[in-house]
């Protein structure tokens, strides 16, 4: 079983650490992409700003039930984004059988996507855009007639010499039992 | 190939270029005056059917705030007109050119200006080319 890891950046510049792993005799070929999921610095700074403001409004002279209902909007808040946001992706690649995205989110939810190999055609880097961004990005092309292109790692959105090290192992993984 | 409508400067254009700055500079001219003169200048003229002075001020708003609704409008357009990151018109779409494989490689004739194999392009940006 080889593995191979490091750290590398994504679009908007946080730090994501990948890992490759070949398991059994490279039968299969795993691409993990995981974010670190609290940065300290911006956390305890928006903590910092937005107690002062509150403060200086005067939010702790408020009645208790405002207090209560603004900290229900914040736990709301929370609870949506940790449901939302991506903590961990993975491509996992078995030869002749097929290829597997799952997504990780913050909360411990998982989704799972597979795509068997006969539907497989070919994996490519493709640019395009988000955001009024032109970025690159990694996509599988499959035979199907309604949905012909599934994108891969766009929760992430790593950087183009991390694209270049996963699309060299799958397109490896892919194309040697055809 | 039709050909596309192009920027280029034209005669008709440089006329009607033309004729629109020197009626922009008129209008805004004549509004001013308007605006700013008071009522009674204008009877002692013999003008005596013009707009309400309060239009004066709401022509203002409405251009100020046409502009600014035209660049937010324009930007918000642009980003619906973007393609999704799985559509398939970021691979190809009706613009792209085929190669023609039925010209056989004898001749030495240069071929027709195509379009090459995006996986084909992939492999040589980002893997050991293996072809």
């Amino acid at each position: 079983m080889k593995f191979h890891g490091g750290t590398c950046e994504n679009i908007y510049g946080e730090l994501l650490d990948y890992e490759i792993i070949q398991h059994e005799n490279n039968l299969s070929t795993e691409c993990r992409l995981e974010r670190r999921t609290v940065h300290i610095q911006k956390w305890i700074l928006s903590t910092i700003i937005f107690t002062y403001l509150a403060a200086l409004i005067g939010i702790h002279k408020k009645d208790s039930s405002l207090l209560l209902f603004l900290s229900i909007i914040l736990l709301a808040g929370v609870l949506i984004k940790a449901y939302l946001k991506v903590k961990r992706e993975c491509v996992i690649v078995g030869n002749q059988i097929g290829l597997q995205l799952t997504t990780t989110y913050v909360i411990g939810r998982q989704t799972t996507t597979f795509i068997s190999s006969n539907r497989i055609k070919d994996i490519l880097i493709n640019e395009g855009f988000v955001s009024q961004r032109l970025i690159y990005y990694l996509t599988l092309m499959i035979n199907d007639s309604d949905k012909s292109m599934l994108p891969l790692f766009v929760k992430l959105l790593p950087r183009l010499s991390l694209l270049k090290i996963f699309y060299r192992h799958l397109y490896s993984a892919i194309h040697e039992s055809k | 190939m039709p050909t596309a409508p192009s920027p280029s400067p034209r005669p008709e254009r440089a006329v009607i270029g033309f004729f629109l700055y020197v009626t922009s500079i008129f209008t805004f001219a004549i509004y001013v005056l308007w605006a700013y003169l008071p009522n009674d200048w204008f009877e002692k003229i013999g003008i005596t059917y013009y707009p309400h002075k309060y239009w004066s001020i709401a022509i203002a708003v409405l251009v100020l705030t046409l502009l600014i609704g035209v660049i937010v409008g324009n930007y918000l357009l642009n980003n619906l007109s973007i393609p999704p990151l799985d559509s398939i018109s970021l691979i190809h779409d009706r613009h792209t050119r085929k190669p023609q494989d039925l010209i056989s490689s004898e001749t030495d004739a240069i071929p027709p200006v195509s379009d090459l194999d995006l996986s084909f392009v992939n492999q040589v940006l980002y893997s050991s080319h293996t072809k």
